[in-house]
């Protein structure tokens, strides 16, 4: 079942158009990583999900209904917590934290004292004199005292510290062992690939890919380091082979995972005598879909 | 619209009793305060018998062309007479900035963002500030109300001019819902509703001139008493015309709200430069980027002020008839001489001085608001030093407040000139009148900044001293306090009772070097402290 299914969706402000035919699925019990470089549209598609965006055309369901026409019902059972959290600087965090819960129809309040304790938020302190984390950590404890089916977390660690990241990462851990649904937008890529099942990657307001992380690493390369007993002459001409360096026997290039079997189908003759394979790191991942000027299967192809 | 479009509402409102739970009985309790003090002053000065004093007033010609006829000549015609219009601009002030506070500041910050992703409808924010604004108006009238009672009114014209006076705050609460809608920042909220008071204090003045029976004040709010007419007559019924004319900014608030996103407006963002231009280059041109829009704000509204009055002034003259008022008030002897268009004209640029200072004070709170958000922060620590950065934002409040008062000047000199039909004669004579009033305001620009610099936190203060220089000038109208007291104001150095072609210079060079000094030791005093973010 999805608890999100977003289909053409568009979004125009003015003549700007800062969504393009958003398709994204979000099944119940997941994980979602959301990621994309700056204004690819993360923010306007979540903001569009709580309803307090309209689209201009498309179809999405949340949950059951419809995020702008059903948004206090839904709304009942999400919680959120923006990348750029602004507090009223004469409340405290303790008493916003519970404004917030009230709005929401009541928080669990010994889970919000223990999740205080854990994020190490002091209460008590006007929330004009927070730090950013510190009023990141404020919109955190809300949400997660709050009984919610699905969490939408737009860039939420921004502004933690790596003890506080590893907080969070337990705490969504947790969420998804009790069969939660999140919905992750992030820039950190290692939080990502701790925590997301599926990852749907948008650039310039359209979903460029989607799926499981491992799914995505074979649409792209990996690095070869081979050193092989005699020479492996017209490697570097192999279709789908790229970044070809020469030392010696020793031969070091990325290929296409498509490409894999022809070149090790051309190295076992030539007598392999080491050889390792690495799978793209993430952040290769991400580079390949986030940048503009790196061509079709990026980098030189020769 | 459904019930679940305003879940939240009572949350919401909490919220908000919350935040203001020291600033909304000033705004219930300052209304009620302008009527006693009404009230004070008139049991005062009438040792003779209230009748007599208030038709004294009224047969005087300049009283009552700028505040209109006496409805009813006893303590309580007084308050209504003397008093709604300042209770009408304060309750206004107060609702307008109460509401755009609630709703725009926090779509602006992004507060509502997170409120909106709760179970709160989208209508919730908009309901619990306009609620509030209705609770504000309708305490501040029942307090007004038992106050007359207290004095001695008769129960039904006190509880009506309460009412009344609810009633045009409710008007502007719904003005203030209505401008959040315009576009994305709160400061074209304020601006939209500032103009909105202007004009209605304008339309006023103008009702007054014309009688002060004139169709005008069916549509000015400033006016509605009469039109209501509490303890003279009491035309109860009009209260539900008038509640339906103040129902109409909120209706169409509510219908723009539904059509727009959250934290946008219904008018597009514009964009902005790419590039900066290539004058924008240090902080006084930073700083006069930041204030340049309120400025011609501030220098369109004044600047149709003093052209309307100046332009209607002379016809005043024409209906002869000297002021006695006047002439018992400053012992100076040319009033007598000088035709009555002429006075009125001089109070009106006295008054339109006390809105430059107001300007003034504004003007450099931007400073605090630059600190306090973090702005500050990220100038200081370029090749810009503290005094440089304060002073930038005190030269721009300094220029701006005497551009004001020269552009009233020359275009109520103009406007005047022309009207009287002795340009050369009345245009040096109303821009001598404007320009001399510099001085005195820059008192308000030392004042603020000095507390700025020394005092961050009570920086409030410097509109307690501005409406103390406002007040002592009531008071002394009333014959309270002695011209000697009111030397206190540096607005008397300029004041309308001395004749502008005998006003003495040294005295305003004073005040010059007085507002140098101030602002010296807030300069100092900010280098010495440290910097506060409040985010």
């Amino acid at each position: 079942m999805n608890v999100i299914d977003i289909q053409k969706l568009t979004k125009s402000f003015g003549s700007t158009r800062a969504l393009r035919g958003i398709n994204l699925t979000v099944r119940q019990g997941e994980v979602h990583g959301f990621i994309g470089p700056n204004g690819a549209g993360k923010s306007t598609t979540i903001r569009i999900l709580l309803g307090i965006l309209r689209k201009t055309s498309g179809q999405i369901t949340l949950l059951d209904g419809d995020p702008w026409k059903d948004a206090v019902r839904l709304h009942r059972r999400l919680a959120y917590v923006p990348g750029d959290v602004t507090l009223w600087p004469d409340l405290s965090g303790g008493e916003i934290i519970d404004l917030l819960g009230r709005l929401h129809g009541g928080l669990d309040v010994s889970r919000k004292k223990q999740l205080l304790e854990r994020f190490q938020l002091d209460p008590a302190k006007k929330s004009g004199t927070y730090s950013k984390g510190n009023r990141q950590k404020v919109a955190l404890v809300a949400a997660f005292s709050c009984e919610a089916e699905l969490y939408l977390l737009d860039e939420p660690t921004s502004g933690l510290d790596p003890l506080m990241e590893a907080v969070f990462q337990e705490c969504v851990a947790e969420i998804k062992k009790a069969g939660k649904t999140v919905l992750l937008s992030s820039h950190i890529l290692s939080e990502v690939e701790a925590l997301c099942d599926r990852v749907s990657i948008i650039r310039q307001g359209q979903i460029v890919e989607s799926g499981t992380i491992s799914q995505l690493r074979h649409l792209t390369r990996s690095t070869v380091n081979v050193e092989t007993g005699t020479a492996a002459i017209g490697l570097g001409k192999l279709y789908g082979v790229y970044d070809m360096s020469r030392k010696g026997l020793k031969y070091s290039f990325s290929v296409d995972s498509d490409a894999m079997t022809k070149v090790m189908e051309m190295l076992l003759p030539l007598e392999i005598k080491s050889l390792t394979v690495e799978p793209p790191s993430l952040e290769e991942l991400f580079m390949r879909h986030y940048g503009d000027g790196i061509g079709e299967k990026g980098g030189t192809a020769k | 619209m459904r019930i679940s479009d305003f879940s939240g509402t009572g949350t919401l409102i909490r919220l908000i009793l919350r935040r203001d739970r020291y600033l909304l009985p000033l705004w219930i309790l300052l209304p009620v305060i302008l009527a006693l003090i009404v009230a004070v002053t008139f049991t005062a000065m009438a040792d003779k018998g209230m009748q007599s004093v208030l038709a004294e007033f009224d047969k005087d010609p300049l009283v009552s062309a700028v505040l209109g006829p006496v409805m009813s000549f006893d303590l309580s015609g007084a308050i209504v007479w003397r008093g709604t219009s300042q209770m009408a601009l304060v309750l206004g002030i107060g609702s307008l900035l109460t509401v755009i506070r609630h709703t725009r500041r926090d779509e602006e910050t992004g507060r509502s963002e997170l409120i909106r992703a709760y179970a709160v409808g989208p209508y919730a924010n908009l309901t619990a500030a306009l609620l509030l604004a209705v609770i504000l108006n309708l305490s501040s009238g029942v307090l007004i109300a038992l106050s007359n009672i207290a004095l001695g009114g008769a129960a039904a014209g006190s509880f009506l001019l309460g009412g009344t006076m609810s009633v045009v705050g409710c008007f502007f609460a719904g003005i203030g819902a209505l401008g959040v809608q315009l576009r994305e920042n709160s400061g074209t909220a304020r601006g939209f509703g500032v103009a909105v008071i202007g004009l209605g204090i304008v339309m006023m003045v103008l009702n007054n001139l014309g009688g002060g029976y004139t169709l005008l004040r069916w549509v000015t709010p400033m006016a509605w008493q009469r039109v209501t007419k509490p303890f003279a007559g009491n035309h109860g019924w009009s209260l539900i015309h008038f509640s339906v004319f103040a129902a109409i900014p909120v209706a169409i608030a509510y219908v723009l709200s539904a059509r727009r996103d959250l934290g946008a407006g219904v008018l597009l963002a514009r964009p902005g430069l790419s590039e900066a231009a290539p004058s924008l280059s240090s902080p006084l041109a930073l700083a006069w980027r930041l204030h340049k829009r309120s400025f011609i704000g501030w220098l369109a509204g004044t600047v149709l002020y003093i052209v309307v009055f100046s332009a209607f002034s002379p016809g005043l003259s024409k209906s002869g008839g000297i002021s006695g008022w006047l002439s018992g008030l400053g012992g100076t002897d040319w009033i007598d001489e000088a035709g009555l268009g002429y006075v009125f004209i001089s109070i009106g640029i006295y008054l339109a001085s006390l809105f430059a200072a107001a300007y003034v004070i504004t003007a450099v709170l931007r400073l605090k608001k630059e600190e306090n958000e973090g702005r500050a922060e990220m100038l200081v620590d370029k090749q810009v030093g503290r005094i440089r950065w304060m002073s930038s934002h005190l030269i721009i409040a300094a220029l701006c407040s005497a551009a004001l008062l020269t552009a009233a000047g020359i275009a109520g000199g103009l406007s005047y000139g022309l009207a009287a039909g002795d340009l050369c004669n009345g245009f040096w004579r109303i821009f001598a009148m404007n320009v001399t009033k510099i001085p005195p305001v820059w008192i308000l620009l030392g004042i603020t900044a000095l507390l700025y610099g020394l005092w961050p936190r009570i920086t409030a203060l410097s509109w307690v001293v501005w409406a103390s220089f406002c007040m002592l000038e009531l008071v002394w109208e009333a014959q309270l306090i002695d011209w000697p007291l009111m030397r206190i104001s540096p607005f008397s150095y300029a004041h309308y009772t001395i004749d502008i072609t005998n006003l003495p210079l040294p005295p305003l060079l004073g005040l010059i070097c007085l507002s140098a000094i101030l602002t010296g030791i807030g300069l100092i005093g900010f280098r010495n402290r440290d910097i506060s973010i409040k985010a």
